[in-house]
């Protein structure tokens, strides 16, 4: 069984969205995990200062794509919440200094352990490394197919 | 045996998956190494002692150790390069 889709549920999956900017999107996305009594009310205001210091935006062969996420302390259960925007927001790039890449893809992760979640990180670094699934995830309308995208993507990973 | 600090902002998400890749180019190389898995915030405490600092943060270069930025490993792009970085420091 995949850990991702099992971290993914589809009340955390939100399609086309058209943020106004990063602190917009990444506010949306955490009121939404805190809604489902995932995260701390703690948490927007973490991912956000965290976002800041350490960016997690990265570029794909394909598209931009982010994963935001911050200290297990504002997380109350494991959880993903996945994104995909129709107007794509600027991200700063991790790793760098000051580079910035337009993202169109988000995994929000809602993370507790080290060590804990490795299979869904080497699921989600597998899906960043394959162009076919990530170009279908900017298409996909439905949460279905988000999905049946990221099983589709885990089968590759096994060939 | 050499010491590798791997750290990530909040060490338990990108950090881990650096670790994993970084545990397999050791075995495949042959090579023994001690990995400490932390988070930015503790690297200063773990470089005195380290042989090299692999990171997926942006790491201003205080510690007098060989860092290797290791991006490539979450997108996949350049990450041949990237391990002969770590292998060239572990040599």
């Amino acid at each position: 069984m995949s850990q991702l889709i099992q971290l993914l549920r589809p009340t955390t999956v939100f399609l086309d969205l058209k943020p106004e900017s990063k602190i917009d999107l990444l506010t949306f996305l955490s009121g939404q995990l805190q809604n489902q009594d995932i995260v701390y009310p703690s948490y927007a205001n973490a991912v956000i200062a965290r976002e800041k210091i350490y960016p997690t935006g990265l570029q794909t062969s394909v598209c931009g794509v982010a994963i935001p996420h911050t200290d297990p302390e504002h997380v109350k259960m494991e959880a993903v919440s996945f994104a995909s925007l129709s107007k794509p927001v600027t991200f700063q790039m991790m790793g760098m200094n000051d580079q910035q890449v337009e993202v169109n893809l988000i995994f929000m992760l809602a993370m507790k352990e080290p060590h804990g979640q490795l299979e869904m990180l080497q699921e989600l670094t597998g899906l960043f490394q394959n162009p076919d699934r990530l170009m279908e995830l900017t298409r996909a309308s439905s949460v279905e197919q988000i999905f049946q995208i990221i099983k589709e993507s885990r089968k590759d990973e096994a060939l | 045996m050499k010491t590798i600090v791997i750290a990530c902002g909040t060490g338990v998400a990108t950090s881990t998956v650096v670790v994993e890749k970084v545990k397999n180019l050791l075995q495949d190389n042959g090579i023994e190494a001690n990995i400490i898995q932390c988070t930015m915030n503790d690297v200063a405490g773990h470089a005195d002692h380290a042989d090299l600092i692999i990171t997926t943060m942006h790491l201003e270069d205080n510690f007098s150790k060989p860092i290797v930025t290791a991006i490539s490993f979450l997108t996949g792009i350049g990450q041949e390069a990237t391990e002969q970085q770590i292998l060239h420091h572990l040599k």
